[in-house]
């Protein structure tokens, strides 16, 4: 069975056709790949999975539950989180504190038991600060724990990000271009992270990326996407090797055979 | 560790302050403990949630009328008629945190002034009901073995109730809804990303913040024995936004030293009583534009 279904779906804007009857699955286990050139709807794909926009038409289910039926804080606790293109973090929040707040489904104590300050709140708390440092040691992260997010150069706010995300503990991790901005070292070593964080926590990732080197070197499985279509789906060897995507990319040849 | 010396200070301080005061001092000091829980109430808003009140003297109001119109008329104990009034208070609360829900920044600014505006008229209107204009005479009330009349009984008890204020306060804002709290105040898409509902917290913040206001009003009540509408205007609202603006958002440190601060400007500034609502003005503006943090962000500038 598919870990994510996406089928048949529509999304317009006005008058705008933002996504046009697209179908995609991403299996268990597998890092899928969502590119295409600017404006294509790959982000609106996401927002949509994440209950931001509604569409016009189509299903999305998660194993067999209905992602559309959720609101949107909803999202998380079925098994679905995401990182934001332009990194989403709670700018004055400490850095420890932010990947705490990507454990607040699985924190166990209400606002009552905490005003009074039953023991349960300390247990909860010290586990949960303890699974928040591993994460942040696994993004390089532990040495600045009690400093504030926004005090963070922009390559750590990403990192932050993406453990704030695991933090959540999600089936399928949704992330919008992690590897904007980075130069090809860091790209590799996201890409190395990624594989790890994959095989640790047993989880899906559906990835939108520009970033040929990190798409190509870690996707099991490709969806491009053009004008709100789909373009093109398979391995990235295929992908690489299709005229199709090329032409989309590129423009369309003239002669040789591109590489 | 000074956080923790402070507090052990501050709690001697007041524990022993009675003894050396003389009674208008003592009075002084036991507003200040009212002001205290307001200032708590309304940094868990502002400065936790990023929800402005420009109406939080009508969550007072609430609190400080229902408790002494409900002790007028039932005769019932002081302890449950001032858990009436928080409880009023925070269900209005509630009510005011609805359409925080569809709307922010200035327009929830403009929804809450107006809120602060309608309990003003309500109770200035329901004449028969609150005194209206000529304001409400409180029954003294009668705890048995204690005699609250007396000035120092009062001062500890609301001492003791501005402590568990704090206490419970620090802890939620800690804890698992805290945390919540500031995710929606600096992201609120972020927020919804990692399973927070903006309006689960919201209306939690929106009516913990209303409950604590309706308790000190409650209180004020049986501290002053006499309330009245201008008790609980706009300059009031603007007071308390003042009080925890200057003393420092999102640190409840910084509330108290706004509580203190708004207990004893007014005997500072005695004489130049028709200004002081231009001090309270130049103060705040003053505050945000230098020393944003206010005067616990200051102090932490200054000790680094």
């Amino acid at each position: 069975m598919a870990l994510l279904n996406v089928d048949q779906l529509s999304v317009t804007f006005g008058g705008l056709q933002a996504v046009n009857q697209l179908s995609f699955q991403v299996l268990p286990g597998h890092i899928h790949g969502l590119i295409g050139p600017n404006g294509a709807g790959k982000t609106t794909v996401f927002n949509v999975i994440t209950r931001i926009y509604n569409p016009d038409s189509g299903r999305i289910s998660l194993l067999d539950q209905n992602v559309l039926g959720l609101e949107p804080h909803e999202v998380a606790a079925a098994g679905i989180t995401r990182t934001f293109q332009n990194v989403e973090l709670f700018q004055n929040l400490s850095v420890l504190d932010n990947v705490l707040a990507g454990q607040h489904t699985r924190i166990r104590y209400g606002m009552v038991a905490s005003a009074v300050g039953i023991r349960r709140v300390r247990q909860e708390e010290d586990r949960a600060t303890r699974e928040a440092l591993q994460l942040l040691e696994l993004v390089k992260l532990r040495s600045v724990a009690s400093h504030a997010a926004s005090s963070l150069p922009f390559g750590q706010q990403r990192m932050l990000e993406l453990a704030r995300a695991i933090a959540v503990r999600p089936k399928l991790l949704l992330l919008d271009e992690p590897a904007a901005g980075m130069n090809s070292r860091e790209s590799a070593e996201l890409s190395e992270l990624l594989r790890m964080i994959r095989a640790k926590f047993g989880l899906g990732i559906l990835l939108v990326e520009h970033d040929m080197r990190v798409v190509m070197n870690i996707c099991d499985r490709v969806t491009v996407m053009q004008y709100g279509q789909k373009l093109f789906e398979g391995t990235p060897y295929e992908v690489r090797s299709s005229p199709e995507v090329i032409e989309a990319y590129l423009g369309k040849k003239r002669s040789s055979t591109p590489r | 560790m000074t956080s923790r010396i402070a507090f052990v200070g501050a709690i001697i301080a007041v524990g022993c302050l009675p003894f050396a005061a003389d009674q208008y001092v003592l009075y002084l000091a036991t507003l200040t403990a009212i002001y205290l829980m307001i200032g708590f109430s309304l940094n868990l808003l502002l400065g936790y949630t990023g929800q402005i009140s420009l109406g939080h003297a009508g969550f007072v109001a609430i609190g400080a009328y229902a408790s002494a119109i409900l002790t007028k008329h039932s005769g019932l104990g002081f302890g449950l008629t001032a858990a009436f009034g928080a409880g009023l208070a925070a269900a209005v609360g509630f009510l005011v945190g609805l359409p925080a829900l569809k709307v922010r920044g200035y327009y929830l600014a403009l929804v809450t002034l107006a809120f602060g505006e309608i309990i003003q008229v309500s109770i200035r209107q329901a004449k028969s009901l609150t005194g209206g204009n000529d304001g409400l005479n409180v029954v003294a009330p009668q705890i048995p073995g204690l005699a609250l009349s007396r000035p120092h009984t009062t001062y500890y008890l609301l001492w003791v109730l501005a402590l568990f204020s704090f206490l419970a306060v620090r802890n939620v804002v800690r804890g698992r809804t805290g945390r919540a709290f500031a995710c929606i105040r600096d992201s609120e898409i972020a927020a919804q990303a990692v399973g927070i509902s903006v309006t689960r917290y919201k209306l939690y913040a929106f009516t913990l913040s209303a409950l604590l206001a309706g308790l000190a009003g409650a209180m004020y009540s049986i501290l002053n024995q006499y309330i009245h509408p201008d008790d609980f205007d706009f300059s009031r609202s603007i007071a308390y936004l003042m009080m925890v603006v200057v003393g420092g958002l999102g640190t409840l440190a910084g509330s108290a030293i706004g509580a203190v601060l708004l207990a004893v400007l007014p005997e500072v500034l005695r004489r130049f009583q028709d200004y002081q609502e231009l001090v309270f003005a130049v103060l705040l503006l003053g505050s945000i534009i230098f020393v944003p943090q206010g005067i616990i962000g200051l102090g932490r500038y200054l000790a680094r």
